[in-house]
């Protein structure tokens, strides 16, 4: 069984390196083992933003009961920063979101303006 | 921001898949590592899959796979060059259970051979959809689809996305011979990867394409 630190359980200055303002643990599927991103692969990013948790992506997305605000998002250059990662195909209303390529999980981000924005509160980290 | 920390990656493939709507290409992406098999009207309820980033070790290297579907596109044969650029290794899905599924793999070839930047890239067919055996709705034998890949010169496999079968050996058989073709990706490896990649990858998003 492997352990993680989950968002609730810790602070900012726990996964924000502070040096360069990147992720200073990995990143892991909230559900599975999937490492999602390696530690200092990802700037932390403060834009506040609404983000909808109801998003039907192909895997079970019922386990885990997010905030519809995340406190901040983790911003990736592209898709090539990630280990792992699913993108999804446009909704209706043109947006693309961020699942675990493993388990399908998600949304675990989206993509913004071409940046790939991962929600610091629906992934997990290393202890 | 710093570099990604991938120093110990050794290359980036980009592998498409391509083939008839409901051959079940969809599933063979979602199902590379994923344990529920979901039914096809599940699938159509939800936002599918564009592409996938993933990780794999192959004889203790590590690579990092872009796998890409076709979105739903080939209903309307609006594939572009886009889509196909850049790929070193294509996966051509049929269903052995639809004959027409089959004989749609010649069209699928030529269009591979329209589009894509390089003649050495690696092609593998497969047989999806084979745990449908069982109910005697088989319209394609083994033997036909081997025949049929050695006749195009490609890798031959067949799977089924929802007992697992095949799936991820296909995948990783495509990987495996694009390692051993250097002239494939080596070339394009020294480039700066994120430019090019970028370029190459980014190119398919967004909306409709009629």
């Amino acid at each position: 069984m492997v352990e993680y630190l989950l968002y609730s359980d810790s602070s900012k200055e726990e996964l924000i390196e502070k040096e360069n303002n990147t992720n200073s643990r990995n990143i892991y599927c909230p559900v599975c083992d999937c490492i999602v991103l390696r530690k200092n692969a990802v700037t932390a990013n403060e834009t506040k933003d609404e983000f909808s948790t109801t998003i039907p992506l192909p895997g079970s997305n019922n386990k885990v009961n997010f905030s519809e605000e995340t406190p901040f998002f983790w911003e990736a250059k592209n898709q090539f920063t990630f280990e792992n990662v699913g993108v999804s195909k446009s909704t209706n209303d043109g947006k693309r979101y961020l699942s675990c390529a493993d388990c399908d999980f998600g949304p675990i981000g989206k993509i913004e303006n071409t940046k790939y924005l991962i929600a610091a509160d629906r992934v997990r980290y290393s202890l | 921001m710093p570099p990604t920390p991938d120093k110990e990656i050794a290359a980036t493939f980009k592998l498409l898949l391509i083939g008839d709507s409901g051959t079940g290409k969809s599933s063979l992406l979602l199902r590379f590592t994923d344990d529920t098999w979901l039914h096809p009207d599940e699938v159509s309820a939800t936002i599918g899959v564009d592409f996938k980033v993933k990780v794999v070790d192959i004889d203790e290297s590590k690579y990092k796979l872009t796998i890409w579907d076709t979105a739903g596109q080939e209903r309307f044969r609006t594939l572009t060059s886009s889509y196909y650029r850049g790929a070193q290794g294509v996966i051509l899905v049929y269903d052995v259970s639809s004959r027409a599924t089959f004989e749609h793999l010649n069209l699928w070839f030529n269009e591979l051979d329209t589009y894509s930047s390089s003649q050495e890239v690696i092609k593998m067919i497969v047989g999806n959809k084979v745990d449908k055996e069982s109910s005697g709705s088989r319209e394609v034998s083994r033997k036909e689809g081997e025949a049929f890949a050695r006749k195009m010169g490609t890798l031959f496999i067949e799977a089924s996305a929802k007992t697992k079968t095949g799936v991820k050996d296909a995948f990783i058989e495509v990987v495996r011979k694009i390692i051993e073709t250097p002239s494939l990706w080596q070339k394009q490896q020294n480039k700066t990867p994120g430019t090019i990649h970028m370029n190459d990858d980014e190119a398919p998003q967004g909306g409709c394409a009629c």
